[in-house]
């Protein structure tokens, strides 16, 4: 009887830190939301299928080696030319791109971009990983923080990337991290 | 593509460096500041055919440029393309080395 109780009080804890979790998570969601008038998102392992599934597929590059990185800029480039031959800020696009697939290689181990087309006039740019995720209390200070990182590095990737893109999402757990970032071509 | 041509006469180092830097290319980057001699008092980076630089790549700038100047020498980068001076800038470089060590290309 006492062993029963003693696992309902288990539980019962780990109910509770459960339900604290979700709470300080979309505590750190309205927030940031609000702060970035809804430029960025931070959405749940649940939620992001919303936009991940959203679109036309376009391509999809594996970031394996330190090359990938090159080849996620020359297919994006290709990409960009394609939907949108006249589009000229490119070399932004490309910065993002080679800060978010340099950042799996440097913070997860491999990893995969997908383009995406999701409307008319915008893509979608979807970076995947099975590494060990982001800390959400590190969220405020890499978005709105130059020069913060947990490793000796400038730490100014994702700063540089919010900085850039029309809108930004974000899923991260202890089993892998999902950036993805809209660019509207006009 | 990533090349480093480098030319050293007395006191003063040239790298010409060209193509794409990122992740890929550190490591040829500083194998070009390696083969520095060690009486070179001063080192022109010429960024003139350099297409593409990241937050890595600059990071790996900065390292450089501030053990050189620890070491007394001085370093000197040139030539830089408008539009790669532009993530220079974003990244709040020059003020943080000194605008005087960076030189556009005009
Ligand atoms: N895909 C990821 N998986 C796990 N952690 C990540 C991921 N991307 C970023 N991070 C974390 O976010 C921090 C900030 O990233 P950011 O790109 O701004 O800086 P950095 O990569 O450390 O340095 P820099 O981009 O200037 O070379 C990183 O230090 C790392 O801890
Ligand atoms: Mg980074």
């Amino acid at each position: 009887m006492a062993k029963f109780k003693a696992k309902v009080n288990r539980n019962i804890i780990s109910c509770r830190k459960k339900q604290q979790r979700e709470a300080i998570f979309k505590v750190y969601k309205d927030v940031i939301y609000a702060v970035t008038q809804g430029k960025f998102l931070l959405v749940n392992v649940h939620e992001i299928y919303c936009y991940t599934d959203e679109g036309v597929k376009l391509a999809a590059v594996n970031i394996f080696t330190n090359k990938d990185v090159g080849l996620a800029r020359q297919i994006t480039r290709q990409v960009v030319k394609d939907v949108f031959p006249e589009y000229d800020k490119i070399q932004k696009i490309l910065l993002c791109v080679s800060e978010a697939a340099t950042n799996i290689l440097k913070h997860a181990g491999p990893g995969q971009l997908i383009i995406k087309k999701t409307s008319d006039d915008s893509l979608r740019f979807i970076f995947n990983d099975h590494g060990p995720g982001i800390d959400i209390e590190y969220l405020p200070s890499m978005l709105f923080y130059k020069g913060f990182s947990t490793k000796t590095s400038l730490g100014y990737g994702f700063n540089l990337i919010y900085s850039i893109v029309d809108k930004m999402i974000l899923s991260s757990s202890p089993n892998g991290t999902t950036v993805a970032f809209d660019i509207i071509l006009e | 593509m990533f090349e480093v041509i480098t030319c050293h006469n007395e006191s003063i180092s040239c790298l010409k460096l060209s193509g794409e830097l990122d992740i890929s290319t550190v490591e040829k980057f500083r194998l070009g500041i390696e083969s520095i001699p060690e009486t070179s008092t001063e080192v022109h980076l010429d960024f003139s055919c350099v297409e593409f630089v990241d937050s890595t790549s600059i990071g790996n700038l900065v390292q450089v440029m501030n053990q050189m100047r620890a070491q007394g020498v001085k370093v000197m980068v040139k030539r830089i393309p408008k539009e790669i001076y532009e993530v220079f800038d974003l990244l709040g470089i020059p003020e943080l080395i000194g605008e005087e060590y960076f030189e556009c290309l005009i």
